[in-house]
């Protein structure tokens, strides 16, 4: 006997849960397909050469291998982003607006109970070619405000930022070149941890006091819109190219997301990094309001709340790491952290006591009597050529209360019952589950009635 | 230019027939394929030459990295995932007419779950490298992922539906639409019920899908394990022979009744009065 468990980190999609990820997924392509994108499908495995040297170090040792049984050494796909990379490269694509969402895997450990898993969905939109400033940018960061909207989560807040803003920043405060990745995963950290902590870990990577403290006096500045023009005015800042060209960009990003709407979600945050070594220009993180992480000293201390719901940002440099020619596709994307609102909708669920339907039948063919099994199949047979959803049981004289039950239970809003007696008058005995009224129907008006019945419940 | 063209056309063609083979897996009882598969293999002929030209073509500069998917697989573009979508929704939609719901489960399993369930084909299974941790193998069919879910759920009866991928590490012949990694797309019913109900059920499916395809015309075949078993016993073949000689009857779609007999007789060790009777039998349809 073996072992009943689904591997660790990851689990089974029960019914119901399977119809809340469908509800989840309608929206999310909804907007996408509002928004003219198209949608490509890559394979879960890629050459393991493809994702070397993409994910950084931390990354890399999270990649599911596939065991060397001869022929191409393969390795799981991390995310979409790389495979989409190699996808815009392989097919020379020059421009294409594509979503993508599909399962990707990390043998990170999993913590289930906070909604991360080994397996999980990612869910992609992405714009790659040449576009004016800011504004494909723009455009998802709309997406994000779009979605997170119509998933009625409640409050939420998109925090941007722009990596050429933070290089420009570094450079300023003083810190090496060589140093920029790894100082900015530390700033990074300043949504769940204290600045005390981040400025210790930055004088541990070898930054000296005083350019520590500078960068501690920006990215602990009070995080509103305000800031970018404050900035704009500080004439030593805007000094250095990189920190002006980021800061400008801001600017013109908010004023987009201003015509868009979005605005009232959108937030400058100067402390937002995002890890990931293949940004180059604007970043994004969406946080719902009441998720944001508990700031703690103590990094084994489990953290509480959602986090991020959704991320991005642009990645200019990618498509070139795979072209033949240095061809160069700038890229801007969003990914929507799908899991975490699977679980929220689910404990939603839960808590609400909400009763979720996991089929869609809109008829249960009954008879009260016995040997009505082929009458049943045949009226069964009718509903189903004409579109109706329906079904019936498999027993062949099931009992009248069985059979109601199911239609209480599957919440099968209509029993259509046959007798003898319907069968001599050519008529059907409809029953409404929820009121348990009874209407006799000619069989030539059986499906229009139900057809009514379905679309208007209470009458 | 053309040639690209007609590869696209080509493409498309194919991407219908592909599902086509995964929705026989409704009534899984038979292995028989849909008559329209013939046409298909002629194209499949015709898209190999193309492939072949292309190949000789050979104007690629020397990428960076190998810009490939792994063998055996593809992307799907914008357009086959249109085509796709479609497909899907042909037969998610008579799934839920009949009242199916849908469950979803990881695309790797334990390695121990798979183990002593595919027979020969167990070494078509992907295996994870050992990275510390449990074994893993990926996902070979999805039958075997349902019947884990449901003894481990104690379900006693169920009408699911499970659309996704699937993996073998078979040598694929990618030209005639075969893959090692392919969506898989399965209903099925559990439980105890009264004979032949569910069982017409899922030929009723096949009928819906197939219809609402508009693929042309289609046969559904039929047969009974038990006839075949008592076919077997009244021809006076062994019981341990049940099973091969079973295998051989199937071959009857694509091969003559005198090559199946010969393998009967010389390959399995049939007595040939035993190979000629189940020959008087197995000739005659049910037109």
């Amino acid at each position: 006997m073996s072992l009943l468990k689904t591997p660790k980190g990851t689990r089974d999609f029960s019914p119901k849960q399977m119809a809340i990820r469908e509800g989840v997924f309608k929206v999310i392509t909804e907007c996408f397909k509002r928004h003219g994108a198209e949608t490509i499908d890559t394979p879960v495995f890629e050459l393991r050469e493809t994702l070397k040297g993409k994910y950084g170090s931390e990354g890399s040792k999270l990649i599911y291998d596939l065991e060397d049984q001869g022929g191409e050494l393969l390795s799981l796909r991390y995310d979409l982003t790389v495979p989409f990379a190699r996808y815009i490269a392989m097919n020379k694509i020059s421009s294409m607006k594509r979503y993508h969402i599909a399962k990707v895997y990390r043998r990170d450990n999993p913590a289930m109970t906070r909604g991360r898993y080994r397996e999980f969905y990612q869910c992609d939109f992405d714009i790659a070619g040449p576009a004016d400033p800011m504004i494909t940018d723009a455009e998802c960061i709309k997406i994000v405000h779009e979605i997170l909207s119509d998933l009625k989560l409640g409050n939420f807040v998109i925090k941007v930022n722009h990596r050429r803003l933070l290089d420009g920043l570094f450079e300023f405060c003083g810190v090496p070149e060589d140093k920029f990745k790894t100082i900015c995963a530390a700033v990074d950290k300043l949504d769940k941890a204290f600045w005390k902590d981040v400025r210790q870990e930055m004088i541990a990577k070898g930054l000296d006091e005083k350019t520590v403290d500078k960068i501690g006096e920006y990215v602990q500045l009070p995080r509103s819109n305000d800031l970018v023009e404050k900035l704009l005015n500080d004439k030593d800042l805007m000094q250095c190219q990189a920190a002006k060209e980021g800061l400008e960009g801001m600017k013109l990003l908010l004023k987009y997301c201003d015509i868009f709407g979005a605005i009232d979600k959108v937030r400058f945050d100067l402390s937002l990094a995002r890890g990931l070594d293949y940004y180059t220009g604007v970043i994004y993180e969406a946080v719902l309001e009441g998720a944001e992480l508990t700031k703690s000293s103590d990094p084994s201390q489990e953290q509480i709340g959602v986090g991020s719901v959704a991320g991005g940002g642009r990645y200019d440099e990618l498509v070139g790491m795979f072209s033949a020619k240095d061809t160069k596709v700038p890229c801007v994307g969003v990914s929507i952290g799908i899991e975490r609102l699977f679980s929220i909708m689910e404990a939603r669920a839960e808590q609400q006591n909400e009763a979720i339907r996991t089929v869609e039948t809109e008829v249960l063919v009954a008879s009260a009597q016995e040997n009505m099994l082929e009458e049943r199949l045949k009226l069964c047979n009718y509903l189903w050529e004409n579109g109706i959803k329906a079904e019936f049981s498999y027993k062949r004289d099931p009992k009248p209360l069985d059979q109601f039950q199911h239609a209480e239970k599957s919440s099968i809003p209509l029993v259509a019952i046959i007798g003898d007696k319907e069968l001599k008058e050519e008529s059907v005995t409809l029953r409404n589950t929820k009121t348990r009224k009874e209407v006799s129907v000619p069989r030539a008006d059986l499906v229009k009635t139900v057809k009514d019945m379905i679309k208007s419940p209470e009458s | 230019m053309a040639l690209t063209t007609t590869m696209t056309k080509l493409h498309r063609l194919l991407s219908v027939p592909k599902i086509l083979q995964h929705t026989v897996n409704v009534s899984r009882h038979q292995c028989n394929k849909p008559p329209t598969l013939m046409t298909i293999q002629q194209i499949d002929e015709e898209v190999a030459k193309l492939l072949d030209l292309k190949a000789k073509l050979g104007d690629e500069p020397t990428p960076k990295t190998v810009l490939k998917t792994p063998k055996g697989t593809r992307d799907y573009m914008p357009r086959q995932m249109a085509i796709r979508e479609g497909v899907f929704k042909v037969i998610v939609d008579c799934f839920k007419r009949h009242g199916a719901e849908t469950i979803d489960t990881p695309v790797f399993e334990l390695k121990e779950t798979l183990t002593g369930k595919y027979g020969e084909d167990s070494k078509l299974i992907y295996d994870l490298q050992d990275q510390g941790g449990e074994l893993l193998s990926l996902r070979y069919d999805l039958t075997v992922p349902f019947a884990r879910y449901v003894a481990m759920n104690k379900i006693a009866k169920m009408k699911r539906y499970h659309i996704a991928k699937v993996y073998r590490r078979d040598n694929p012949a990618m030209t005639r639409g075969r893959y090692r990694e392919f969506y898989q797309c399965d209903f099925d019913i559990a439980g105890q019920y009264d004979p032949m109900i569910p069982d017409a059920e899922c030929i009723k499916i096949v009928h819906e899908i197939l219809s609402g395809l508009k693929l042309g015309s289609f046969v559904i075949k039929v047969n009974h394990r038990l006839i075949l078993d008592g076919l077997f016993e009244v021809c006076g073949v062994p019981q341990d022979k049940f099973r091969t000689i079973c295998s051989s009857v199937d071959k009857l779609d694509k091969t003559f009744w005198e090559d199946v007999r010969g393998e009967m007789i010389d390959d399995k060790g049939l007595d040939p009065i035993s190979a000629d009777r189940i020959g008087e039998y197995v000739q005659l349809s049910g037109e």
